[in-house]
């Protein structure tokens, strides 16, 4: 029974996990790529000063 | 000295445009549907008789492979469109829904392998399911491969469309595999008439169903919005160095 038990949190746990944790990991990575996206843009939209611009 | 405004330049989809009021009815609808999935899995239905507490699992189960299922007829959908109207937008949809069939289908083998562990006392066995499961994994994974090894887009976009029209061939095969060999899985208990499942963990298992793809498609916007940001930071990156190209 109390295996039964720890094999059920197991399961539930590997899933809340796996998806909370994908979940979380795309939000980050929209979030960053955001504000990559706001950098590049104000180096747009910036006069040209000749500088190069950052290569990722 | 030539200026360039990004406000002159043709750009994909502002990420702005999938954003607020339907992002926050969709988590709205998450938050709930999996709070009463959860309510349900441990309160409303009842044990069962032979493997009392653990066949709970069956609430995650299940909806990790009709989501593995889903998310790779998606995949196929993606594909076809892809390639019949050349829009890169079904292409993204394609790839995001593959990323996630695979996440669900890992969590399928996992939690499958949890309970085969408790119900047949071992982690794993050759089984038609859990082979053909494993197989379809693979197919799966080999997409996201290929995605990530072709460098030019074009050649990167029409192969991995090819792939992902051939690969969902799996799931049907997946699918009646219990039917066809002999199999220790049992059949599926929604569709076998007379499968015997009392009707508190039916309705359960149906809400489950239904929380998980709410789940599968919070997943698929915020994973397509990706895509979008990273087109867009592409051709910003490429918009700069011609700029700077032209001042030196």
């Amino acid at each position: 029974m109390t295996s039964d038990l720890l094999y059920l949190f197991i399961g539930f746990s590997a899933v809340w996990v796996g998806v909370f944790g994908y979940l979380v990991y795309v939000t980050g990575r929209v979030r960053s790529v955001r504000d990559e996206l706001h950098d590049l843009r104000g180096q747009l939209d910036a006069p040209q000063t000749g500088r190069e611009a950052p290569s990722h | 000295m030539r200026q360039v405004r990004t406000t002159e330049l043709p750009r994909p989809r502002r990420l702005g445009a999938l954003r607020e009021p339907a992002n926050a009815a969709l988590y709205a609808a998450l938050l709930l549907s999996m709070g009463l999935a959860i309510f349900m899995a441990f309160v409303f239905a009842p044990a069962e008789r032979v493997q009392a507490e653990v066949y709970r699992i069956l609430f995650v189960h299940v909806p990790s492979a009709w989501l593995a299922f889903f998310a790779f007829g998606v995949v196929a959908l993606g594909s076809v469109m892809f390639l019949i109207r050349g829009k890169s937008r079904w292409d993204r949809l394609a790839h995001a829904s593959a990323e996630i069939g695979v996440l669900f289908t890992t969590l399928c083998l996992v939690t499958g392998s949890i309970w085969g562990r408790s119900v047949w006392g071992v982690w794993w066995q050759w089984d038609p399911r859990l082979t053909t499961t494993l197989i379809m994994w693979f197919i799966y994974v080999s997409y996201l491969a290929l995605r990530s090894y072709i460098d030019d887009p074009n050649a990167r976009q029409r192969m991995a469309s090819v792939l992902g029209i051939v690969g969902v061939v799996s799931v049907p095969i997946v699918w009646f595999s219990v039917e066809w060999w002999r199999s220790l899985h049992p059949t599926p208990s929604i569709t076998n008439p007379g499968g015997g499942m009392p009707a508190e963990m039916l309705t359960t298992l149906l809400v489950s169903v239904a929380a998980f793809t709410v789940f599968y498609v919070v997943l698929v916007r915020q994973r397509m919005q990706l895509e979008l940001a990273v087109a867009e930071l592409g051709s910003l990156r490429e918009r700069l160095h011609e700029r700077n190209e032209d001042s030196t």
